[in-house]
């Protein structure tokens, strides 16, 4: 198999195929201790797949709302500094636990990101990563940028269409998202993640 | 440290107490360095207004108080705590999931018991007009009546019986959706309702797995455990596992062999639940395996008897 570092230190291209380099978490397949990242299954893997040129870097701080079971967390722990994962069902957490047990840079958070309880404990950031299929995403995503997130940082925001509107067409959600997004935001990328997420959209912007 | 303001910040942080004056320390009250003291600090309460600029101190404060000796050690010391917390968190909100199931089964039984008594009221209310029909049937042929338009009383008492009806089914959907992602082993092995209704006389999922499986055998038994080992009758072979189709479907014969073999798979499947809640199908495999070898068994002793007879 041929290894090929990706345009973000980091991220690997193995035969073409994207992968990290860490300890094996939820059963991906791997070779030597490159771990593939599927897009089909990570929003972000497919973000890069879409967009190879994201301000992902090494020694960042990454505050990550809706880390759900912490496939991507994990991945995102192979490349950036520290990771804080918001996740605030018990249940899904409980995963989550399992993989901050065998990583040293993921602080866990069983929280709501939409009523910040963890302000004591977060730094300030450089990245926001958001995927949490709420209606009220904007809402959130702005919230805690006005709460940690550096000036010049950083928000990548998944937007799942059949979350915030199952009737409406899904670029006029992302429309009606992105201009709330403009209130503190400047958006810089919108990227339509099909075919590896049906009806979703990875917004990238910059806090002003 | 570096900050361009010359603000007087009162910083309150899951580490300490700290005052900045023109981006200096100059007071600072550290919490011990172990978790439980910092758990304590952080559930005490949260800070949601501090100036964003502070949260880049944060390292910075916590080595020039003393508190840790560098940036690595604050990762570690926050990762422990913080880790410990979220497992509290999740522990919290299982418990509470076993007390709502709880809730819905005896909601569950206390229908059932209104459900029968109405019913029979009915019954003998309106039952002679209807050609004997019951239960079910009677309230249908009640409400679909064209006589009975005139008798809104009785309209009204079938409409109230079917609606709980309709409300227990929804508890009874209810119980088994929660049930399969609280407990799959459990409800693979027993089904949701027996589950439910182990976990409920158990009084939760975690006292379920510590009892021993001879106690889960007569769980709901207690009237006739206690004549035996009081009075010396027999004890009895099974609780509420009757209820298991493997149990109440058997030979009463071979009743407490095999209510013996469903208690001991229930007790290993509430272990599972409560400890990993990974679904493993064998355990239903093995225990019909070990139930189809208990009939078999029985049945050649049987033919054994027959043939000695003979």
């Amino acid at each position: 198999m041929k290894v090929k570092p990706h345009k973000i230190t980091g991220v690997y291209l193995v035969d073409n195929n994207l992968a990290t380099r860490g300890s094996v978490v939820y059963g991906e397949r791997t070779f030597g201790d490159y771990r593939f990242w599927d897009p089909r299954r990570s929003k972000l893997a497919a973000l890069i797949r879409k967009k190879g040129d994201l301000a992902i870097e090494s020694d960042q701080k990454v505050l990550y709302l809706g880390a759900a079971s912490g496939t991507t967390v994990s991945h995102l722990s192979d490349i950036v500094s520290l990771v804080y994962a918001v996740e605030v069902s018990p249940r899904v957490a409980r995963d989550l636990i399992r993989v901050c047990e065998n990583r040293m840079n993921i602080i866990p958070l069983v929280s709501d990101a939409s009523r910040p309880d963890y302000g004591q404990v977060v730094e300030l950031v450089d990245l926001i990563y958001q995927d949490v299929a709420q209606k009220k995403q904007a809402e959130i995503a702005m919230k805690n940028a006005e709460m940690f997130l550096k000036v010049g940082g950083y928000a990548f925001i998944m937007i799942k269409a059949r979350s915030i509107d199952v009737t409406a067409k899904p670029r006029e959600v992302y429309k009606s998202q992105i201009k709330k997004l403009e209130e503190i935001f400047n958006i810089e990328a919108v990227r339509e993640l099909e075919p590896f997420h049906k009806d979703h959209a990875a917004v990238i912007a910059k806090i002003t | 440290m570096k900050t361009s303001s010359s603000r007087i910040y009162n910083i309150h942080l899951w580490f300490g107490d700290f005052k900045i004056e023109d981006g200096t320390l100059v007071d600072s009250a550290i919490v011990k360095k172990n978790v439980v003291a910092i758990l304590k600090r952080i559930k005490s309460r949260d800070v949601l207004d501090l100036d964003k600029n502070c949260r880049n101190l944060f390292r910075n404060i916590a080595i020039s108080s003393g508190f840790v000796a560098s940036e690595l050690e604050y990762i570690e010391i926050l990762r422990e705590a913080t880790l410990e917390l979220a497992r509290q968190k999740v522990v919290e909100a299982e418990n509470k999931k076993d007390q709502q199931i709880i809730q819905f089964v005896e909601s569950i039984d206390d229908m059932d018991e209104s459900i029968n008594l109405l019913s029979e009221r009915l019954n003998e209310w309106q039952g002679l007009k209807f050609g004997h029909l019951k239960g079910e049937e009677l309230e249908e042929a009640i409400i679909s009546s064209e006589q009975i338009r005139h008798e809104t009383l009785a309209l009204d008492f079938a409409l109230m019986v079917t609606r709980l009806r309709e409300t227990r089914q929804h508890i009874a959907d209810h119980i088994s959706s929660e049930m399969g992602s609280f407990a799959p082993n459990l409800t693979h092995v027993a089904g949701a309702l027996l589950g439910a209704r182990l976990i409920s006389k158990a009084g939760g999922l975690n006292n379920l797995a510590k009892m021993p499986s001879s106690t889960v055998q007569v769980i709901g038994a207690s009237k006739a455990l206690f004549r035996h080992l009081r009075y010396g009758t027999k004890p009895p072979k099974h609780g509420i596992i009757y209820q298991h189709p493997l149990v109440n479907r058997s030979h009463a014969s071979l009743r407490g062999k095999i209510a013996r073999a469903v208690a001991s798979k229930i007790s290993i499947a509430a272990r599972l639940d409560n400890f990993s809640r990974n679904l493993n199908p064998e355990l239903l495999e093995d225990l019909e395996k070990k139930v189809e070898k208990i009939k078999k068994r029985s049945s050649k002793v049987e033919e054994g008897n027959e043939s000695k007879a003979t």
